[in-house]
């Protein structure tokens, strides 16, 4: 998935495991970008007893490169802490919940926001409250505005934030991926579904009706980019301590040195189908400024020949490309430096030549109107959207397959002509795909599936 | 609700500012001795004298029981043996470590560990 369990090590890690990363300007706040890391993957709703939360012992950031480098010239610092109100029950609460001060929820978490930049180390909030889990009708009505409404906070700079549980809101047929690559909607030109008589299929959304962890934040634009540097590239991490020790009883740790870096994301999917599995866990560890030593599975990447193999013989120019060891420079340029300006009218994210994974996001190009507003982003000439920055609602499935599968060569090679087949490639999903809807303010990720109703 | 606080002073250092810390022998010989070893990894209770004693007393002067001033009461002291027979160990405390060559205090931890 984008990066849900996308590395070996990761995936024994969830409250540490980055899953997707969202940046955008805020469409019903245009002065200002919302700034989106969620974690903790794949939550079923019905996580009782012990429900979701992040991890006390992990250090959560955003960071933001205005000047190009690929360094990070803003962090937004997050550190969580849990309060249990009474150890001698099982339950994680004991009655109602109807607020987020309600006795009747036992194990509530707090937090910490803080900023780094090059003036200093800025505390923005503390005591911050999430929301409980969704637990069902009983425990958690009025969820939405009862609870997660009031768990978003404005902190001292005026900023908005808030980091709790969301309805996931990226969706992906993860069955079919990675199952041969067996897109459902074209099956019946895979080599392998062929040979079983598989016909055509409506996409199967893999996330539907999970739950995912979010930290949210939305800042004024002039905040977090440069004099006349509208471009800014975002990235998130997570950071453990370097030793834990547990203790003779198994139960507490005692830990020590400085953080170390276990996960991050910038780009969507980029080490779940691009990085190879041998360098995925160190990948997870490497600053986005030292990617240059992965350039290269971006410029011939596996994907692309795992398609026109799997496909054949549908993707003959595609074939032809990869055979002839063709470097993918739309690829360089869509993930590594940002596009530059006078490939796409009107457009540009591009950040400089340092070669990063950055979500890159040109924050002078306004929110999409209802008439522009495309899920396939810059390839649906949508410029508000990915890869432009990163809406919490577009396809980046579809359009990353498709632009592996060629569709976007032609933009530094006009001697490319794309296959026929890239316009069909798809996993037949939606932003209609979620079980539930997008919110249309902050935090934009819709409210979580409660445990009672799901799996239902 | 949020308790904000002063936006605009530094208050505290970035964890990624963080340098090794300026850790003497001595102050690793105590970590160490103190922890009554696990293997080759040493977690130690700095100033908690009682576990020390022992180890001290054979080893040590009275002198060099001073607990320095930088290391918290209840601090652990997180020592790890990279290599014996060099004398490569890192050592952790706080959200710093530093790496410290030292043959003769990795031949007593490993003599420890046993």
């Amino acid at each position: 998935m984008s990066s849900h369990r996308e590395a070996p090590e990761i995936s024994k890690d969830p409250v540490a495991d980055s899953t997707d990363v969202y940046a955008f300007v805020s469409p019903d706040r245009p002065h200002t970008v919302t700034l989106i890391a969620n974690y903790v993957p794949l939550q079923t709703p019905a996580g009782g007893p012990n429900f979701y939360e992040f991890g006390e012992d992990v250090l959560y950031e955003i960071h933001i490169d205005t000047n190009g480098n690929a360094e990070p010239d803003i962090t937004y610092q997050f550190r969580f802490t849990t309060q249990v109100g009474n150890p001698d029950t099982f339950l994680y609460n004991t009655g109602v919940i109807t607020s987020l001060s309600s006795p009747a929820w036992n194990r509530k978490q707090f937090y910490s926001v803080t900023r780094v930049d090059r003036w200093g180390v800025h505390h923005l909030g503390s005591g911050l409250a999430s929301p409980p889990c969704n637990i069902g009708p009983l425990s958690t009505p009025n969820y939405a505005t009862a609870l997660a409404q009031p768990a978003v906070h404005r902190l001292s700079d005026g900023s908005k934030v808030f980091a709790g549980q969301r309805a996931e809101g990226f969706y992906v047929d993860l069955g079919s991926i990675f199952d041969l690559l067996n897109l459902r909607p074209i099956q019946e030109l895979n080599v392998f579904a062929k040979a079983l008589g598989l016909m055509s299929a409506a996409g199967v959304n893999s996330t539907e009706f999970l739950n995912v962890h979010s930290i949210a934040l939305q800042v004024d634009i002039h905040k977090i980019t440069a004099h006349k540097r509208p471009v800014i590239g975002v990235w998130t991490t997570a950071s453990r301590r370097r030793v834990g020790i547990r203790d003779e009883h198994g139960g507490d740790w005692t830990w020590s040195g400085p953080e170390t870096q276990v996960s991050r994301l910038g780009n969507p999917l980029i080490n779940e189908v691009v990085i190879p599995m041998g360098k995925k866990d160190f990948w997870n560890t490497q600053h986005p400024a030292h990617d240059k030593q992965f350039a290269q599975f971006v410029a011939h990447p596996e994907l692309a020949g795992l398609i026109a193999a799997i496909y054949a013989p549908n993707f003959p120019n595609l074939q032809a490309a990869v055979t002839a060891g063709t470097v993918r420079a739309d690829l360089e340029a869509i993930l590594l430096t940002g596009i530059p300006a006078g490939i796409v009218p009107g457009f540009t994210n591009f950040t400089g030549s340092v070669q990063a994974d950055l979500l890159r996001l040109n924050t002078s190009i306004p929110p999409a109107t209802k008439k522009t507003l495309n899920p396939l982003g810059v390839i649906g000439g949508d410029l508000a959207g990915f890869p432009n920055g990163r809406r919490v609602f577009d396809d980046v499935v579809t359009v990353e397959l498709r632009a592996i599968a060629g569709a976007t060569l032609p933009l530094v090679d006009p001697s490319f002509t794309p296959d026929a087949a890239v316009g069909a490639i798809t996993d037949g999903l939606t932003d209609t795909s979620p079980g539930g809807p997008y919110l249309t303010h902050f935090p934009y990720l819709g409210v979580p599936y409660d445990g009672y109703d799901h799996p239902s | 609700m949020p308790v904000p606080d002063d936006a605009a002073t530094p208050v505290i250092p970035s964890p990624r500012d963080s340098r090794p810390a300026p850790l003497s022998r001595r102050s690793v010989l105590r970590g160490a001795a103190s922890a009554g070893a696990a293997g080759l990894a040493v977690t130690a209770l700095a100033a908690t004298p009682a576990l020390a004693a022992s180890e001290h007393a054979r080893a040590d002067s009275p002198a060099d029981e001073h607990v320095p001033d930088h290391v918290a009461d209840g601090e652990a002291v997180v020592v790890h043996v990279r290599n014996v027979r060099t004398g490569e160990m890192d050592v952790y405390r706080g959200t710093t470590y530093a790496r410290v060559h030292d043959r003769a205090l990795a031949a007593r931890l490993a003599r420890a560990s046993q």
